[in-house]
């Protein structure tokens, strides 16, 4: 099924496997979503709200821009 | 097979998706039967002569009954996972959006009966499937907004 990716690109999936091999599902209990929106985050089908993006940072303990990455070719 | 098993699709929807899925077969599947019989009382009977409401009656019923249990199955074979997020919130808004612009073209129809002052048959039997019409795109859309597209 062809997928309509978003322009805000992420290291989800890298800094899951760099926390201890962090699975989905875990990272999804820890941020009280579904495992489908993780999913669909790291696939780029969905950008998620502001607040949700930086729980995201604040559970790899880094800043924003060290997650979500805003494409240089659509940069403003 | 378990019934459990047969629904346990944790790994592909959420559990608004498999509410989604129930909802739309509730609709397909009743809506499907009332238009079926209308129809084969239409090559027989005249319009006005056909007493509609207790079918209809049904047919409501039946969606009510139909959707109940299938999401009864669905939150079993969700289990434990039953969350919603802001994902499901957004694809909510956008798919009702649409929905409320098809609703108001498609309910234009009974109106304009309305307004007509023709039998209440057809004033019912337009506005009935202007429900069921937009149920079922509600339902397509958010299958396909959960499927394939940035619902931000």
């Amino acid at each position: 099924m062809k997928h309509k990716p978003t322009r805000v690109t992420n290291r989800i999936r890298v800094l899951r496997a760099e926390h201890g091999d962090m699975t989905q599902a875990e990272l999804a209990a820890r941020l009280d979503v579904t495992r489908q929106t993780i999913i669909a985050i790291e696939q780029g089908r969905y950008s998620p709200s502001l607040e949700m993006a930086f729980q995201i940072a604040r559970v790899f303990k880094l800043p924003l821009d060290e997650v979500f990455q805003y494409g240089a070719a659509h940069a403003g | 097979m378990a019934v459990s098993s047969m629904f346990d699709i944790r790994d592909a929807m959420t559990i608004t998706e498999r509410y989604q899925w129930a909802y739309g077969l509730a609709v397909f599947v009743t809506s499907g039967a009332y238009f079926g019989w209308l129809g084969g009382q239409l090559t027989h009977i005249p319009a006005g002569e056909i007493n509609c409401v207790t079918p209809l009656l049904w047919t409501l019923l039946g969606s009510v009954g139909i959707h109940t249990l299938g999401r009864g199955f669905a939150a079993h074979a969700a289990q434990d996972e039953s969350r919603t997020d802001e994902r499901d919130v957004h694809i909510s808004q956008r798919a009702d959006s649409l929905c409320f612009l098809i609703f108001s073209v498609v309910a234009a129809v009974p109106l304009l009966l309305g307004i007509a002052s023709v039998q209440p048959f057809w004033i019912t039997n337009a506005l009935f499937p202007a429900f069921s019409l937009t149920s079922v795109v509600g339902v397509g859309l958010r299958v396909w907004l959960y499927r394939t597209q940035d619902a931000a």
